[in-house]
């Protein structure tokens, strides 16, 4: 079937991104967040200056308002077993993608519709918390909220975590709130109309013979206490 | 496709193993090309609506050529010398990937698969959307046995680490080792020149140096730049040197790096660009220059600027026909071979191999036949080493999409990275190599 590819290693294309952009996607993160692009293997060397020019065509965006995805090394493929060649000890943590002069979240995508004077709530940051007070505020019929976030929507941890979701933690109320989260994203499909890809399929931690951090000891009762079943 | 002369006989002639069935190869040249001399085109399947792949960019920087490698899984066969004896098999496709019957989610989906949206809270139909989905999904099957113990890093020290050994690393090369400076020059490639190496001829472009005329020890072939990081003391560069022995990690660390790896192939947006039998420019006049094979006998070039012209005359020099040559930006000069269009691609036709191409010109519609579509565009700046050493990155649109911001000498917001070639921009291998020079000059200041 003819399709005009985009992102070949996603199979992205360029129908994708254009929904994406008339979606209201102004900024190439949250366009490689919503359409998958430049996820796969070459890590967006083939596509990333393809979906810029349709940003650019589609006169939505400015010429300053596009910036490229941060880029993680490796920038090819590579053993782990090479990257851990290297003495750990003298590896510290890699210096960070963006540095401290470069502005995330491009200034240029800002709205430039005025801020309103007043608002019965406002919401500072449009991460996750942010965004689900917003929501909810609105499901429960309250609408004069105003949300401000200086970067894009999720452009912080919300929108760079790693997907898993677990029940055990150290304290009662941070597993009841786990359990509850849980029950949230059951339902999120059907609420929300949008797929989460929800799959339990068990959570593992483990430590070493012998070492007992503090704390650690404790997780096991407390998880027992709140409803849900450790197995060792 | 053919190979264009006998090997010579100081190459060794080999036989491969491409799922049971022997191939002929010669040692040492990228394997990729081998199955595509051997006329296979269909070298891995999408991981979506599995469509048919065949080789693209011969740099590193697609997905199309991924395969299994003596029970490796997703290596580049663009980048693995052929080997006698070695084993090849494709991936992710059932029965086979001449004949994959997921290709039916292309046809089933002809207006893409939403995943955000589909069956989202149809109680049955989501989860088993997801168990399928999740049986579909991945790369590859894990490695028939664990890796062997990785070789120690090494660390070296040096005053200039430059990055790429094209027009522009190779110009910087000369003016340091002029001034005696001393430096490491570090290339992806087994040989020197980058595009110098591998594209079309172009007028003015400088010569590729012997490697004897750098000074010993300064040059690592084979060996790309794979990140910028830093630790405590200073930045340095992770390069990964691959050597027939195996692979090892380099660390360097340097008072100045210069960044001149220049960019990707692009893909250029037409219908079916993704089919077998389509390829990047350069990688078209690699698989000539380099490896003695022709990628079509029957080509049509597709693109604009300064290549698009040498590259027609490159594959005709070589024997292809050319079908077609439609230029992108502009109408073709009065020199221009006969077939040449201005005009815009609209698509390419060919179930598991491109066998023609649709277009639209002045005059109207055309299609011709070909078994072959070469992208020659201007390529993306590779700026990721750069971004992630601090520099900024920009987005022109009057040069085609991003660039390093430098200042005239090529120095980038971070005071110790400098860049230079086809990461400022489309430029000519002559521009890329001054701006090499320029770079190189004020590095020698600084560290002289």
């Amino acid at each position: 079937m003819s399709k005009v590819l985009v992102c070949p290693c996603e199979d992205v294309t360029d129908d994708d991104v254009r929904v994406a952009i008339d979606k209201g996607y102004r900024d190439i993160e949250s366009v490689k967040r919503y359409t998958g692009f430049g996820t796969g293997i070459c890590q967006g060397k083939s596509c990333l200056s393809a979906v810029a020019q349709m940003l650019f065509k589609s006169s939505k965006v400015p010429e300053a308002g596009i910036l490229p995805f941060t880029p993680r090394p490796p920038l090819y493929p590579t053993e782990i077993s090479l990257l851990a060649s290297e003495k750990a000890d003298s590896l510290q943590a890699p210096a960070d993608g963006a540095s401290a002069n470069i502005s995330f979240g491009a200034p240029a995508l800002r709205s430039e519709e005025p801020i309103p004077e007043r608002a019965k709530v406002v919401i500072i940051g449009g991460g996750i918390m942010g965004l689900a007070l917003a929501h909810n505020l609105g499901v429960r019929k309250e609408t004069d909220v105003v949300v401000l976030e200086k970067g894009y929507l999720c452009a912080g941890a919300s929108g760079r975590n790693g997907g898993g979701v677990r029940m055990q933690w150290g304290t009662p109320t941070n597993i009841e709130l786990a359990k509850r989260s849980i029950e949230l994203m059951k339902s999120f499909a059907r609420e929300m109309g949008i797929n989460i890809w929800l799959r339990q399929g068990g959570y593992c931690s483990w430590r070493r013979a012998g070492k007992r951090p503090s704390g650690s000891r404790a997780m096991p009762r407390f998880t027992t206490s709140t409803g849900c079943t450790p197995k060792s | 496709m053919p190979r264009l002369r006998p090997a010579t006989s100081s190459a060794r002639q080999i036989a491969i193993d491409f799922e049971g069935h022997s191939v002929p190869a010669i040692e040492g040249e990228p394997v990729a090309c081998s199955l595509l001399a051997a006329g296979h085109a269909v070298f891995s399947r999408s991981v979506k609506y599995h469509r048919p792949r065949g080789p693209f960019c011969f740099a590193a920087a697609c997905s199309h050529c991924l395969m299994r490698v003596d029970g490796v899984p997703n290596l580049y066969t663009c980048r693995v010398p052929a080997r006698a004896g070695m084993r090849l098999e494709r991936q992710d496709a059932y029965p086979s990937a001449e004949h994959d019957v997921f290709r039916s989610i292309d046809w089933m989906f002809p207006r893409g698969l939403d995943h955000h949206e589909m069956f989202a809270g149809v109680p049955v139909a989501q989860s088993v959307m997801a168990k399928v989905a999740r049986h579909l999904a991945g790369l590859g099957l894990l490695p028939e046995k664990a890796a062997p113990p990785a070789v120690p890093a090494e660390v070296v020290s040096t005053d200039v680490a430059i990055l790429g050994a094209g027009a522009a690393g190779l110009a910087a090369a000369s003016a340091l080792a002029s001034k005696r400076v001393p430096f490491l020059l570090c290339e992806q490639e087994s040989f020197l020149g980058g595009r110098l190496a591998i594209s079309a001829t172009e007028p003015g472009a400088p010569e590729i140096p012997q490697a004897g005329a750098l000074p010993e020890d300064a040059l690592r072939l084979s060996s790309p730049a794979i990140g910028l990081y830093q630790d405590a003391s200073a930045r340095f560069a992770a390069v990964v040197c691959r050597t027939p022995a195996g692979a090892r990690l380099l660390v360097v660390y340097a008072k100045r790096f210069l960044i001149a790896v220049g960019g990707h192939p692009r893909l250029l947006p037409f219908e079916n660009n993704d089919l077998p039998g389509i390829f990047a420019g350069r990688a078209a006049s690699y698989l000539v220059r380099r490896c003695a094979v022709l990628p079509g006998k029957k080509v049509a070039v597709v693109g604009e600027g300064p290549e698009l012209y040498p590259l027609a005359a490159l594959l005709q020099q070589a024997g292809a026909s050319l079908s077609a040559l439609i230029d992108l930006g502009g109408s073709p000069p009065p020199d221009a071979p006969a077939g040449s269009f201005q005009g815009t691609v609209l698509k390419a036709h060919g179930r598991t191999a491109v066998s023609g191409l649709s277009f639209e010109m002045p005059a109207g519609k055309n299609k011709v036949s070909c078994d072959a579509v070469i992208v020659s565009a201007p390529p993306a700046a590779s700026y990721e080493l750069a971004r992630q050493a601090g520099a900024r990155v920009l987005f022109r649109g009057d040069r085609g999409g991003f660039t390093v911001e430098a200042d005239v000498n090529g120095r980038s917001l971070a005071s110790d990275v400098f860049v230079a070639g086809e990461m400022l921009g489309p430029m000519s291998a002559a521009e890329a190599a001054e701006s090499g020079r320029r770079a190189a000059e004020a590095i020698a200041r600084e560290v002289g």
